[in-house]
């Protein structure tokens, strides 16, 4: 008789030693054996439980899609690019200075925090503009500081389980694909001790192609450029190809794109999610429209607030051109059929993911403007 | 001073249970010996602790000496000043002060003296497990050993007198079933102390010429195989003509001895009793080897008389004919670890064919179930409180937030159980007193060529003192960046607590300035930082910080024993768990405290599913309160 592996060890040898890791966040802070420090997930003890919520939290651990698609969207899993779909439009805020693309997500979130019973944000800031890393803000004016694409990966859900042990309301998340898929199942996870079950959150997903892990970016930046104090980073549209380092001091650099790829989270190669399918509503940039951002709007929740804004008018929309749909579907298709690869390579299909039959061959199969 | 002791009295005729050691000591009295040294060690510590008692700075000087080296130097010092003088070592010690030996061995001594060797057959208390009796031979000194108690005061006796009169230093082996037995020892007289030490114009103790030196050990050693043979420590006992002669040495005599009057075959096996096993007592073993044509030799731990016999036989076979010897070569006697009856007992069934059960089975069954429980199943560990865990617990913790897979090099002590899980085995290698620190500037070195693990090395402030300075000014001259990190619990504690350096008194209770391991660490040019184990989260601060300076570091851990403290200031604190708030072996705890953290101190009660205190043996140190996720553990402040 085997006995069933614990969930620690799953996650610790299969997971995050095999760079499966996303580092959202989802499976610190619960219990003294997982925790964060400096850009990674440090765990000093083994803890021999099975059936734990570190794991049964994670995005990269053993994942039915089609279970999680039936629960969260109450519709099959299809594999198409951009998963489930209300509506797409690109937005703005009109004369939003600070943001970075169109500020669309800095309007939702202090749209959402004033609605009834939300007890605030969770993002991901940076910590003393070394790592990022998930913070609770229950003051919009705090946001500002916030605003801004990071690009580490911040494990920001760890922020979330330390909130609810002491607070159990629900939160607006602006997360990543790999933290909307974890929240849907911290979610639905039924777990005497699961906190996060069933809580009304509301998802604000941020469109992902990578991230980059964390220490390793750190040290490149260290070494490039030791203790200047950076701003914000930016990868601007091709045929460009590098990565903006933007200084306090109101210097700019520039790093080859090819030297950032090389530090990209490995985990990040075998996930199929680039729009932040399992989100209410999901934001990302409008690539060649400067200003603007696309918005996926997903959810009836996701709907009501992205309209609430637009009849006050806090935001303004406009049609995303054919073109540019197709485009954005283009890149969704190309991570999942990278991914459903990287996975096959990795024996991961269907020991780890499993999709319903035929999905597979519908990414494959996707063409370049036939898409949904 | 301390307290006087029974074997202290002059009182010829009196009778006393002494432990093996003790009666070493009193060997040593009756002797006459004026000054004694040693390091601790078990199982030797109890000779230098039962001197210390009858210690008087005119009569008996007794002093825990920083090493074995130094202990046997400072005996060759009194030697040389023609008094009699002692030191005692374990097995390891002798190693320590094999260099010295190696030397004194041609100077020759004056005033007798004697090495006393405990060896620890099985490796209990010790690291290795190694029998010292080859390197009396190897380095041409007569060696005795003892079988008893009555027998050890008589032979360190005799060991003085010969030492003194063949100008030779002596090896007494004691083991540790006799060092830490019992028996009764009836007292002789205790001598006149008379005379000043004085070392003679013209005298001169150096191993020059050494061939002529070399060859006067020879002519010793030759003398000695027939005064050897007329000791009274080399005994037969039997028939004239026995089938089968066990020939045996130390505790292997009392074991011998059992096993013939258990299995009834007195009137058909002889036994021989060794004393004097190195150099061999050719006469009287002679004598023997003719009675019998089987042999079976029974010794602790190698096979040294075995061999020596073998070597005889093989050399004189005219005389002796064929003649067959069973041990440890032919299988009859384990090879490795301690002796116990049943293994003679094992030996002789095979030879003599007989058969041996020592009780029912029903019987024995019946022990085993009214035993079973009434020990505590406890693995092995710190003890409750213990200033280690909290240390080995920062050090694990800072390693796992560094990442880079760095390892720990641990040292002789307590703290050697870091290589278990009561340390979380975060050690990785373990060799002699002070290696830690040797062993981690051999791998601080390797950074150059590409290594990216960090090194801790963990040194006590006892081992310290003893071996570890030397390689700490080797790691500073030669710039092998790593972390050292002494654990400073101001008590030489896995062998007793006795004094040291640094603890300011001496064992024959003098005060003296205690040495203070920061001062000797900032003199050799590192920047020291002092720490509490205790406090956990500045103590793993410090670790995570050491870990990343390219130069090599010093960090002091201080933090007085467990066990000292709790005599010396009582218990801080009255722990408590809140039941409603400790969630056990529930996902997000899943029995911290008592199955990782692992103080003896907190029990897991498994009818209600919670923590509790184990208040009997809570030193109430306050540091589980730190490491419970949920806040359930509480410290009351006792005043």
């Amino acid at each position: 008789m085997s006995r069933e592996a614990t969930s620690f060890k799953v996650l610790t040898e299969e997971i995050i030693e095999k760079g499966e890791c996303a580092r959202c966040g989802a499976c610190v802070e619960l219990c003294p054996y997982l925790s964060l420090y400096e850009g990674a997930i440090v765990y000093p003890d083994a803890c021999d439980l099975t059936g734990g919520r570190c794991l049964s939290f994670c995005p990269k651990g053993p994942l039915d899609l089609e279970a999680l698609a039936r629960m969260c969207w109450n519709g099959p899993y299809e594999g198409t690019p951009l998963g489930p779909v209300s509506k797409v439009v690109m937005a703005r805020v009109p004369g939003s200075a600070g943001a970075q693309y169109g500020g669309v997500v800095t309007a939702l979130v202090r749209a959402a925090v004033s609605e009834n019973g939300m007890a605030g944000a969770l993002l991901t800031a940076w910590k003393d503009r070394a790592y990022p890393e998930g913070a609770v803000l229950d003051d919009p004016g705090d946001l500002p500081y916030h605003g801004g694409v990071h690009y580490a990966a911040g494990y920001g859900l760890a922020a979330l389980n330390r909130f609810r042990k002491s607070n159990p309301s629900p939160l607006t998340i602006v997360g990543l694909p790999c933290q909307a898929m974890a929240l849907r199942r911290m979610h639905a996870l039924d777990h005497e001790r699961n906190i996060h079950r069933n809580k009304d959150d509301l998802v604000i997903g941020l469109f992902c192609t990578w991230a980059l892990e964390p220490r390793p970016f750190r040290e490149e930046m260290i070494r490039r450029f030791g203790s200047r104090r950076v701003t914000r980073y930016d990868i601007p549209p091709p045929p460009a190809n590098r990565f903006d380092v933007f200084f306090e001091d109101g210097d700019k650099a520039e790093i080859p794109l090819d030297v950032i790829r090389s530090l990209v989270n490995p985990g990040c190669r075998t996930c199929l999610d680039m729009t932040a399918e399992f989100a209410d509503i999901s934001v990302g940039a409008a690539e060649g429209f400067e200003g603007w951002n696309t918005v996926i709007i997903r959810t009836p929740k996701g709907a009501a607030l992205f309209e609430r804004l637009n009849g006050e008018r806090i935001i303004e929309t406009r049609a995303l051109p054919v073109a540019s749909l197709a485009h954005l579907s283009e890149a969704a298709a190309m991570k999942k059929k990278k991914a459903l690869n990287a996975l096959a390579e990795k024996d991961l299909l269907d020991n780890r993911v499993t999709l319903p039959s035929g999905t597979r061959e519908a990414i494959f199969n996707f063409q370049p403007g036939g898409g949904k | 001073m301390p307290p006087r002791h029974p074997v202290t009295l002059n009182e010829p005729g009196r009778a006393e249970l002494l432990m093996g050691n003790e009666a070493i000591a009193r060997g040593a009295l009756e002797a006459g010996v004026r000054v004694a040294a040693a390091y601790p060690g078990n199982p030797s510590s109890e000779i230098i602790e039962t001197l210390a008692r009858a210690s008087d700075p005119k009569r008996l000087h007794v002093q825990w000496s920083v090493n074995e080296k130094v202990a046997l130097e400072v005996a060759a010092g009194a030697s040389f000043f023609g008094l009699r003088a002692l030191a005692a070592m374990k097995q390891n010690g002798l190693n320590v002060a094999y260099d010295f030996l190696t030397n004194l061995n041609l100077c020759g001594v004056k005033g007798g003296l004697v090495v006393v060797v405990c060896d620890d057959p099985g490796g209990i208390s010790s690291s290795n497990e190694q029998d010292t009796r080859f390197m009396a031979r190897l380095t041409d000194i007569p060696l005795l050993e003892v079988s008893g108690f009555e027998n050890a005061r008589d032979m360190v006796r005799y060991a003085f007198d010969l030492s003194e009169s063949t100008g030779s230093v002596f090896m007494v082996r004691s083991v540790t079933r006799i060092s830490h037995g019992r028996g009764p020892v009836t007292f002789g007289p205790l001598p006149e102390i008379s005379g000043n030490p004085r070392f003679e114009p013209g005298e001169a103790f150096t191993p020059f010429p050494i061939l002529a030196k070399h060859e006067r050990r020879h002519e010793v050693l030759k003398g000695l195989e027939e005064t050897f043979s007329a000791s009274p420590f080399n005994t037969y006992t039997g028939p004239d003509d026995p089938e089968l002669i066990v020939v045996t040495s130390g505790i292997g005599v009392l074991f011998s001895e059992e096993a013939l009057d258990l299995l009834e075959v007195r009137d058909r096996v002889g036994i021989a009793r060794m004393g004097t096993t190195w150099p061999l007592p050719l006469t009287w073993i002679g004598n023997i080897l003719e009675k019998s044509t089987r042999f079976l030799v029974v010794e602790e731990v190698d096979p040294f008389i075995e061999n020596n016999l073998k070597e005889f036989l093989g050399g004189n076979t005219r005389r002796f004919g064929t003649k067959t010897v069973y041990g440890k070569a032919s299988g009859h006697i384990p090879s490795v670890g301690g002796l116990a009856p049943e293994h003679v007992i094992g030996a002789l069934e095979t030879l003599l064919e007989v058969s041996y059960e020592p009780r029912p089975r029903a019987y024995i069954r019946l022990v085993k179930e009214k035993t079973s429980g009434l020990v505590i199943d406890r693995a092995l560990g710190f003890c409750p409180g213990c200033p280690h865990r909290a240390s080995f617990w920062a050090i694990k913790n800072a390693l796992a937030k560094d990442g880079r897979k760095g390892i720990v090099t641990g040292d002789i002590g307590c703290y050697a159980m870091a290589m278990w899980p009561s340390g979380y085995s975060v050690a990785k290698t373990l060799q002699a007193m002070g290696s830690g620190i040797g062993v981690a500037a051999g791998m601080g070195i390797l950074d150059t060529m590409g290594k990216d693990q960090p090194v801790i090395a963990v040194c006590g402030d006892s081992t310290f003192f003893h071996a570890a300075i030397p390689a700490l000014v080797n790691t500073r001259f030669n710039t092998s960046p790593f972390v050292t990190i002494i654990l400073d619990n101001s008590a030489t504690a896995m062998t007793g607590f006795q004094p040291h350096p640094g603890t300011g008194m001496t064992c024959m209770g003098q005060s003296v300035d205690p040495i203070e391991v920061e001062d000797i660490c900032r003199s050799i040019g590192f920047a020291v930082k002092t720490l509490d184990p205790f406090d956990l989260p500045a103590t793993e601060a410090a670790v995570l910080e050491a870990l990343r300076a390219d130069r090599p570091q010093v960090l002091i851990f201080k933090r007085t024993c467990a066990l000292l403290a709790l005599k010396e200031t009582g218990k801080a604190y009255r722990m408590r768990v809140d039941a409603e708030r400790c969630i056990g072996e529930a996902c997000g705890c899943d029995r911290y405290c008592t199955r990782v953290f692992k103080c003896p101190g907190l029990i897991w009660n498994p009818e209600t599913e919670k923590a509790e205190i184990d208040e009997a043996i809570c030193t109430g140190c306050g540091v589980c309160a730190d490491i419970c996720p949920e806040r359930a553990i509480h410290r009351e402040i006792l005043s």
